[in-house]
């Protein structure tokens, strides 16, 4: 922010960089330049108020709660995240696709499932004094959603001897749905000449996300080798807007009885479209009763993107309103990165399964192709760009993206009660490295705990499962202490499975 | 849509053709994908419930080929579990189709892995049918073998395909007990392993498994002698076991029991023809009472239930006091006891030191081997003396007599080892005086 200050009033300029060696852009800011206290407050009202706001529009595209998910991206179901999503080497239920579809030939009676999901995120930055005279108070971000996450249905067929498990399901792979409010933020600026008081919030309403239709296959190719396969037609995309309010009173020393008044708000409304397919193999091997090892690779997809922008800005200074409007839209497209996992399970005793699960992402090779923006001009301007990161860069201090890496370990324990009543426990961790490094140029990893339990009896199965995940991370170059950032989730999933 | 219409059209036909690989694969590679125990086991429980005996032993054959460990709440696949009790099944099955010496072997079978006791009523159907079992075969008390599987004459000509034929049978008369028959099977398979030439790798596996099925054989034919006191017998075939590996641990703790039931035997006076009679063997009903108080025992003892441990032993060794196993038990539980007291006594607890050298003292008047020299025996007296002594000290004493209590410990301990000589060092300086004070009268 100190940077956009110093910028030349009436003056507008756009600021690129370009990445030497894959010849793309990483970065491309337009920066509008007012007198300088205007700067300030719509600096304010339009930058680093959003949850995972960032400099580029971008981030706009997959709304605020995708980042989290982007690297995050595994499968679906309580039970498995009550073992901290530490899945692939057991995949034994009605979830097993969406974590390993080698783990369907395991499967020996039909099953349905239907898992949903709660959510709360948060990021906190405590208050900043820049200098004596500049004071932030503290950024309080919070929003919630729930829904839908996951249904199935499996059906294992029986052809003489050879048994084929074909599964047909729906997964929010990536859930846009977001509804966050911020506090008033209150920035105060204190100088000889004026003292600034500065209101802003900001409110997101965002519904949608990437859903998959997966159809799979699994089968059993020899006594202790299962094989499976996917294929995810992905689809739907992002609705809904983002509301930016500030409020400022400038209060002249020289003249104090000379108030000077200045509200603004803008709007931003966002529509997107996004369909590709990948594919999903996965192979899980019983070395022994008690030892399984799973492996599965998802392939990268092409997801066509087409997205529609509009933003308004309103502004009253000292009573003179001004209103302006922008709109953008273009058909580009995106490179989803490859994925591929290795897991491995083990049962001590019978009640008892501890599994690990380690995962990378190709995220260097995932790519915002053709991104097209309009200028202050309104002319057309075509990026291709890294995909948003939650940790505000400045544009020269943006760095490739690299690989993702993901460890996952949980255990599973099954208490039999009586009358075949099963109940199990789960917990589980898991660490998580981001794709990118923050403003400080630190790796950005989360961490996660999770915990579980359920409830069979019969042909039913309740699972539910609560992950709480946490990391911190200097959002911007000119900040003075870190974003915390938590995300708290709970899953419900419900099975019947027929035949017992 | 903004689907393009390549990936329209190309979708369903890399999927179908991905789909249709999967289906070929898995079809051509069926035979090897054979099912595991729990679907055969799912298979037997169906058929049991529609009372189809020889389908519900069919299956349950190839479960015990799979899995022979019956288990109560045993994982399946997913979050399933089963009550694995092939044995028991097995032996109903065949109790229903009149076969009882088979039913007999499977009852037993299951009594002896010892997971039936978990359910209550199956246990007693098994006790019922079992004891009718043992009417029905009465009338010839001489113990037949089970019946012989007629082995099908293959008519493949190719010797690979007999070799494996010979092997799955052996393996099958082996999941079921029939060790002589799998040991033939076997061996025809070698035969034919050696005049191939070829399978070299065949050729150790097989020669493994008959090996493994001769110890297995001889270890159950010295169990036999053991029962029948024909000790000497049972050492050497237990010694022919240990000659090929030294190591068998199996082998090795029968021999010792087998040496301590001779030892014990030999300087037990032999009893009465009638009593005899009484508790022999060939008394199945006791038998069969003693197996479960000996399996009930055992479990006890795992989970550290000394005193009830201790009647279910002591309560087998009445029915039959030729039990090596109960003998041993009892002296662990002893021993057990003997540690607590003198825990206690040091840590000066007095009265439950005292109780818990009570207890051994209890259990050495059931065990014969009280009348032997064994440090457990001598130790339970030496600190019996010592409590007994503290207590006339301490002026704690109940009669007066303790004094008299102790020296006949004492004397008793010089009586099994004439060179016993008291750890003093151990003891209050009063203590020690009394000690090296018997200990010079004894030897004078």
């Amino acid at each position: 922010m100190a940077k956009i200050l110093s910028g030349t009033p009436s003056d507008t300029f756009l600021l690129t960089q370009i990445d030497e060696e894959e010849g793309i852009i990483m970065k491309q800011t337009l920066i509008y330049t007012f007198p300088p206290l205007l700067v300030l407050i719509i600096i304010m009202v339009s930058v680093p108020v959003g949850l995972y706001s960032q400099y580029g529009h971008e981030s706009r595209l997959f709304s605020p709660a995708s980042d989290t998910n982007f690297s995050g991206v595994v499968g679906a179901g309580a039970r498995a995240f009550g073992m901290g999503g530490a899945f692939i080497a057991i995949a034994d239920d009605a979830t097993a696709a969406s974590w390993n579809p080698g783990g369907l030939g395991q499967l020996e009676k039909p099953e349905f499932s239907f898992v949903s999901r709660f959510q709360n995120c948060r990021t906190l930055q405590p208050a900043q004094l820049v200098t004596p005279g500049f004071f932030i108070g503290p950024k309080d971000n919070d929003g919630n959603s729930y829904g839908f996450d996951f249904i199935s249905l499996t059906y294992p067929v029986h052809i003489g001897k050879v048994k084929l498990v074909p599964q047909i399901s729906f997964q929010r792979s990536i859930s846009f749905d977001l509804k966050t409010t911020m506090n008033d933020v209150r920035t105060m600026i204190s100088t000889p000449e004026y003292f600034q008081d500065i209101y802003a919030n900001d409110i997101q309403d965002f519904v949608g996300g990437i859903d998959n239709v997966s159809f799979s296959l699994g089968t059993k190719i020899f006594k202790r080798i299962n094989i499976g396969f996917s294929t995810n037609i992905m689809m739907n995309g992002l609705d809904g807007s983002e509301t930016s309010n500030a409020f400022a009173t400038i209060t002249s020393l020289a003249d104090p009885g000379k108030i000077y008044t200045y509200e603004a708000q803008q709007k931003e409304s966002i529509k997107s479209e996004m369909e590709g397919i990948n594919f999903n193999f996965g192979i899980l091997v019983d070395v022994t009763e008690n030892f399984k090892i799973g492996v599965v690779y998802k392939s990268s997809a092409t997801i066509d993107l087409n997205y529609d922008v509009t933003s308004e800005t309103t502004t009253n200074e000292n009573g003179v309103i001004t209103k302006s409007s922008l709109r953008y839209g273009a058909n580009s497209y995106f490179r989803w990165p490859q994925t591929i996992g290795i897991g491995l399970a083990f049962r001590p005793s019978d009640p008892l399964t501890i599994s690990v699960d380690f995962t990378s992402t190709r995220w260097s090779k995932a790519i915002l192709r053709n991104f097209l923006i309009k200028d202050i001009d309104n002319k057309d301007v075509i990026l291709d760009v890294y995909f948003p990161t939650f940790a505000e860069f400045s544009p020269d201090k943006r760095e490739k993206q690299v690989d993702s890496v993901q460890i996952r370990g949980g255990l599973e324990y099954i208490i039999i009660g009586k009358k075949n009543l099963l109940i199990p426990l789960r917990i589980g961790l898991f660490g998580d490295t981001q794709y990118y490094s923050d403003a400080a140029g630190n790796k950005v990893t989360l961490f996660g705990i999770t915990g579980g339990m359920g409830i069979k009896k019969g042909i039913f199965s309740f699972d539910i499962a609560a992950l709480y995940e946490f990391g911190n991370y200097l959002k911007s170059n000119t900040d003075y202490s870190e974003t915390l950032f938590s995300d708290f989730r709970i899953y419900a999933s419900f099975i019947i499975s027929f035949g017992k | 849509m903004i689907l393009q219409k390549n990936k329209i059209t190309s979708l369903p036909a890399l999927t179908g053709f991905i789909f249709l690989s999967f289906i070929l694969i898995s079809t051509f590679t069926y035979q090897l994908n054979a099912d595991q125990w729990f679907n055969h086991y799912e298979k037997a429980m169906k058929a049991f419930t529609e009372k189809n005996w020889n389908q519900t032993i069919s299956n349950l054959t190839e479960a015990i080929r799979e899995k022979q460990e019956p288990k109560i709440n045993c994982k399946t696949w997913g979050v399933r579990f089963v009550d694995y009790l092939p044995y028991y099944y097995m032996g109903t099955s065949y109790f229903y189709l009149g076969n009882y010496e088979q039913a007999k072997f499977y009852f037993n079978k299951s009594l002896e892995y010892g997971e039936i006791k978990k359910k209550e009523n199956l246990l007693l159907d098994l006790n019922q049918k079992l004891e009718l079992c043992k009417t029905k075969l009465s009338p010839t008390p001489i113990e037949t073998p089970p019946t012989e599987i007629t082995q099908p004459e293959t008519k493949d000509s190719s010797t690979a395909a007999q070799i494996s034929q010979y092997i799955a049978e052996g393996d099958k008369f082996k999941s079921i007990g029939d060790f002589p028959s799998a040991r033939k099977e076997y061996s025809k398979a070698k035969n034919l392993i050696e005049l191939s030439k070829e399978k070299t790798n065949l050729l150790v596996d097989i020669t493994q498994k008959l090996a493994e099925t001769s110890k297995t054989e001889k270890l159950l034919q010295a169990e036999d002698l053991l029962k029948q006191n024909r000790f000497d017998e049972a050492i050497t075939t237990i010694q022919t076991v240990l000659k090929d590996n030294r190591a068998d641990t199996k082998a090795r703790l029968l021999l010792k029991q087998a040496q301590l039931a001779r030892d014990r035997f030999q300087k037990t006076p032999p009893q009465s023809p009638s009593t005899a009679t009484a508790t022999t063997p060939t008394d199945t009903g006791g038998q069969n009472s003693i197996n479960i108080l000996l399996v009930e025992g055992s479990q006890l003892l795992k989970q550290e239930n000394w005193e009830t441990a201790k009647d279910k032993f002591a309560a087998a060794l009445q029915l039959n006091p030729n039990l090596p196993n109960a003998l041993l038990a009892l002296y662990t539980i002893a021993n057990h006891y003997l540690n607590s007291g003198i825990k206690s006594y040091f840590n000066g607890d007095l009265p439950l030191a005292e109780e818990s050298l009570d207890k051994v003292l209890d259990i050495l008047g059931i065990n014969p081997l009280s009348s032997q020299n064994n440090k457990t025996v001598i130790n339970t007296y030496l600190f019996k003396a010592v409590i007994l002594l503290e207590k006339h000290f301490l002026g704690t004493a109940a009669h007066g007599n303790e004094m008299q209590e102790a020296r006949d410990f004492i004397s008793k301990i010089y009586t099994l080892d004439p060179d016993f000589q008291p750890p003093k060092q151990y003891f209050s300086p009063r203590i020690s005086y009394f000690l090296e004070r018997t200990y010079f009268l004894e030897r004078k």
